[in-house]
This record gives C-alpha cells, sequence and structure tokens, in this order.
C-alpha cells in the first residue's frame, strides 16, 4: 500500500481525489494548506506529493521548494493546478516537480499518473 | 409596565410642546432605531432560513455525491474503451421529484462538470437529461420571469444542453439586458451548428466585458471548426460584433480575413479602426503594410500608435525606414516609443540600423530606443 499525501484546499476537489485514489488502494493524507502539509511531511513518509498551487499561508510553489530544500525529500511530486501560465509551470519544474496535471482533470489520467510516478519511484529505489 | 405606558402617555401628551427641533430630532432617532432592529431582524430570519436549509440539503449532497462518484467518476476510471451505463434506478433513490432537491443535484452535476474533463461532462449531461432535469429549465425559459429564465439560462449553460433554440435566439435579442447577455453566452457556448447566428441580428451593443466572455467562451469551445469571422467583418453589422469577429480572426489566425479587415480601414468609427490596425498587425497582414504607411499622416493619434504597433508585428522590413523616420522626428512619447519598439521587434532586418540609431539618436529618442532594447521589459 503506497501512501498519498494530498494538499488541496479546495474540499469538492479534497473528496474527489481521495475517493477515486483510495479505489486504487492508495492510502490518502490531506494537508489543506503548505504549513499543515510540512508537518505531515515533517512526521511521515510518503510515497507521492499531490499539491495545488494556490493554497493559503505558503503556496504550492514554496511548498514544492521547502520539500526539495529544506527538508531534502526526493519524493516525487504532482502538481494539481488551474494555473496553466507556461511560465509557472517552468518554474516548478525547475524547482523539482514531477508531473503537471491541469485542473479540471481527468479521473483516469489523474489514476495514470500517480501510478506511473509511483513505479519510477520504486525503479529509483530499486 | 404601568409605569412604562406612563412614561409613553406623557411622551406623547409633552411631544406637541417639544420645539421643532427636537420633535425632528425624536422622531429621526426612532425611525432610525426601528429601521436598525428590523434590518438586523430580516438578517436574523435570512441567516437562519439559509443555515436551515443548508443542513437539510446536507444529506441530500452527501447522497448525491456518494452516487456520482461511486456511479460516473469511479467507472470512468475503467478505461477510455469501458462504456459506462448509466444507472437511473441508483439515481432515484434521491427525491429529485421535490424542486429544492433537482436544484442541489443540478448544482452538483454542474461543479462535477466544472472540475472533470474526458468522458464525465458527457456523462453528467447525458444523466441530467435522463433524469428528466431539464424540463423544469425548459418550462422556466419560456416563463417570461426574468430570474427564472436567467436561472433556467445559467443551469442550461452550466450542463451544456440547448434547449428551445428558437425561443432562446429570440431572447439574444431581449429588451433586459442581463436576459440578452446570458441568452447570448448560452448560443454561444451550448449551440453545436449555430453558435454565431445571433451576429447578423446584434442591434444592442456587445458591451466590453460581454466580449470577453463571448471571446472566451468561443476560444474554449474545441468541439465546432469555427467558422471564418471575415463574414460579420463588414460594415453592415453591428461595429461591437464587427470588434469582436476582428480579434477572433485574429486569435483564429484566419488569413481570409484580411481582404474585409482591409476593407474596414474606412471606417468612420476611429475605434474601430484602430482595432482593425491592431488585429491586422497580429495576423501578419503584409499586404496591409503599405496601406498602413499611406494612411498614417491622416490618423488620428490612437490609430498612429497601432500602424507603428502593426509594422512591428508583420515584421518584413519593407517599411523600417519608415519607423526610423517616425522615431527620429515625431515629437509624440507614445508614437517615439512605439516606433522604437517596432524597429527592434524586427530582430536580425534591424540589427544594423540599431547599431547605426543607438549612435546618431540622442537624449530621450536613444534612451527610448535602450528601453526598447531591454527584452526584460514588456509593455
Amino acid at each position: 500500500m503506497y501512501s498519498i499525501l494530498l494538499v488541496e484546499d479546495d474540499e469538492f476537489v479534497c473528496k474527489a481525489i481521495e475517493i477515486i485514489l483510495r479505489k486504487q488502494d492508495y492510502i490518502i493524507s490531506i494537508a489543506k494548506n503548505g504549513q499543515d502539509a510540512m508537518q505531515y511531511l515533517r512526521q511521515s513518509k510518503f510515497d507521492l506529493v499531490i499539491t495545488d498551487l494556490m493554497l493559503p499561508y505558503a503556496n504550492g510553489m514554496e511548498l514544492v521548494s521547502k520539500m526539495r530544500n529544506e527538508l531534502h525529500l526526493d519524493v516525487p511530486i504532482l502538481v494539481l493546478s488551474a494555473i496553466t501560465h507556461e511560465k509557472t509551470i517552468t518554474e516548478g519544474f525547475d524547482l523539482g516537480v514531477d508531473d503537471y496535471l491541469k485542473k479540471p482533470f481527468n479521473p483516469s489520467e489523474l489514476a495514470s499518473r500517480v501510478k506511473r510516478l509511483i513505479q519510477q519511484k520504486e525503479k529509483n529505489t530499486i | 409596565m404601568s409605569s412604562f405606558r406612563q412614561w409613553l402617555e406623557d411622551l406623547v401628551y409633552y411631544f406637541a410642546y417639544f420645539p421643532l427641533v427636537i420633535q425632528i430630532a425624536i422622531i429621526v432617532s426612532v425611525l432610525a432605531v426601528a429601521g436598525t432592529v428590523l434590518a438586523y431582524i430580516y438578517m436574523i430570519i435570512y441567516r437562519w432560513q439559509k443555515e436551515k436549509q443548508a443542513q437539510k440539503e446536507i444529506p441530500l449532497r452527501e447522497k448525491g455525491d456518494e452516487l456520482l462518484l461511486e456511479h460516473i467518476i469511479y467507472k470512468s476510471l475503467g478505461g477510455a474503451d469501458t462504456p459506462v451505463a448509466l444507472p437511473l434506478e441508483a439515481f432515484s433513490v434521491l427525491p429529485l421529484q421535490k424542486p429544492w432537491a433537482a436544484r442541489v443535484f443540478i448544482s452538483q452535476l454542474i461543479a462535477y462538470r466544472d472540475n472533470f474533463t474526458g468522458d464525465i461532462p458527457l456523462l453528467l449531461r447525458q444523466l441530467y437529461l435522463e433524469l428528466g432535469l431539464h424540463r423544469a429549465a425548459a418550462a422556466a425559459l419560456k416563463s417570461g420571469r426574468r430570474k427564472q429564465v436567467i436561472n433556467a439560462l445559467v443551469e442550461l449553460s452550466g450542463m451544456g444542453v440547448l434547449l428551445e433554440k428558437d425561443h432562446v435566439l429570440t431572447l439574444t435579442q431581449s429588451s433586459d439586458q442581463h436576459i440578452r447577455e446570458m441568452a447570448r453566452c448560452y448560443v454561444v457556448q451550448c449551440s453545436p451548428d449555430a453558435p454565431f447566428e445571433f451576429f447578423s441580428h446584434v442591434q444592442e451593443p456587445l458591451l466590453l466585458w460581454e466580449q470577453f466572455e463571448l471571446f472566451r467562451i468561443i476560444s474554449l469551445r474545441k468541439d465546432i471548426p469555427m467558422p471564418s469571422f471575415a463574414r460579420w467583418i463588414d460594415p453592415q453589422f453591428h461595429p461591437s460584433v464587427i470588434t469582436l469577429c476582428l480579434k477572433l480572426a485574429a486569435y483564429f489566425q484566419q488569413p481570409e480575413a484580411i481582404p474585409a479587415m482591409i476593407r474596414m480601414l474606412h471606417t468612420e468609427d476611429e475605434q474601430l479602426r484602430a482595432v482593425t490596425i491592431n488585429n491586422l498587425g497580429k495576423l501578419m497582414a503584409l499586404e496591409a503594410e503599405p496601406i498602413l504607411v499611406e494612411m498614417y499622416p491622416q490618423q488620428p493619434d490612437s490609430c498612429k500608435l497601432e500602424i507603428l504597433k502593426a509594422l512591428g508585428r508583420i515584421g518584413s522590413g519593407n517599411f523600417i525606414g519608415f519607423l526610423q523616420q517616425q522615431l527620429e522626428h515625431t515629437e509624440d512619447f507614445l508614437l517615439m516609443k512605439h516606433a522604437a519598439h517596432s524597429i527592434v521587434a524586427h530582430k536580425a532586418l534591424a540589427s544594423g540600423l540599431i547599431t547605426q540609431l543607438q549612435h546618431s539618436l540622442t537624449g530621450t529618442r536613444q534612451q527610448v530606443l535602450q528601453h526598447s532594447l531591454n527584452p526584460l521589459i514588456k509593455y
């Protein structure tokens, strides 16, 4: 069983993703903002982090930056955001984002990307 | 109680003997206090009713979420080739015969449509139709009641369902501004075959924000081939329709619209002429360059500015001398700035000229050129 941290402040999206991924046998933890996410990340290990970019307190970019530079985590990061600005996406990849999915999203695509990222991480660990 | 009554009786008795100013002050104070109390009572009742309604909706929303996630969202994970059957009987547990329940469920369907892509929006639309939830909106469209018509248009737009096409087309010409605007957005968003038909009949102007919204909706429509917007770039149509179509022709890169746009350069409407020039530039209309340069001296500043910008966007290099002349001689700062920017936009074609100008220009003109050469500065 793989564990995923979902960082999302929209309750509707949270609930939908939670149900989609739980049905795929993932364990989901939910953080409503960047600060809560950092606490989760300090306390537990995750196989994947899915984060929005527009978050209260610390936004998604700050979270990614802290994960890579402060906590030195190599966990795969999937950004799920309505922001489609090319520069922001490139900036995210530069900071260490592994994949990007645009909102509104296709649940099948989300499930496939999550599976691929976790498999990739597994391969890299071996 | 009796003392309060006595006090009130005394007040009424003595009120007539108070000076006029005091009488007015008392009346105003009483009205203000009573008004404030009434406003608070109204707010409390309104909030209580809303809260009660929200509480009543919670179980329904939970059940709706559960059914939608279970039967639509999760089943759609099965793969693109696996068709999802709509289990209508599963949704029969919802009390959709009650108008408030139907309204809540429809709002959920719209939220799901807004948040998911792929087959899901189509499945939700199909569910909406098969459950017969569209009937109330169809009736509301013809009700003639303003609020009901607008709500029906919003709902049907959200669900992507076009109903009562002929009636809706008449609503696009409604005398009520809000109905008219909503109906126009609805037709553009939902009509499968003729979303732009009403452009030909527009009598009331498309307001600027309305043009913006229509542009957004049209640019998001991927399910239909875009028509040639040149059809509406004609003085017989409303100037606001022409403006929108000019922008659309440029956005969808329709070079076949260039001849119609060139004809529009003769319009007397200065604003429309400026928009036309701007979009000729965005279409990189090479054939328009000599015409623009020729008409330049007779134009007002707004059109001159657009001509300079257009020459920069087209960037053929044929009129770089003209831009140089403007940069060197114009006294208008904005024209100077855009002439410099357009020279720089010629990139390699202008490299020799830029070096030469850097040496020959002095003062403000040189600063403007240096400013335009900075790739970090955008304007």
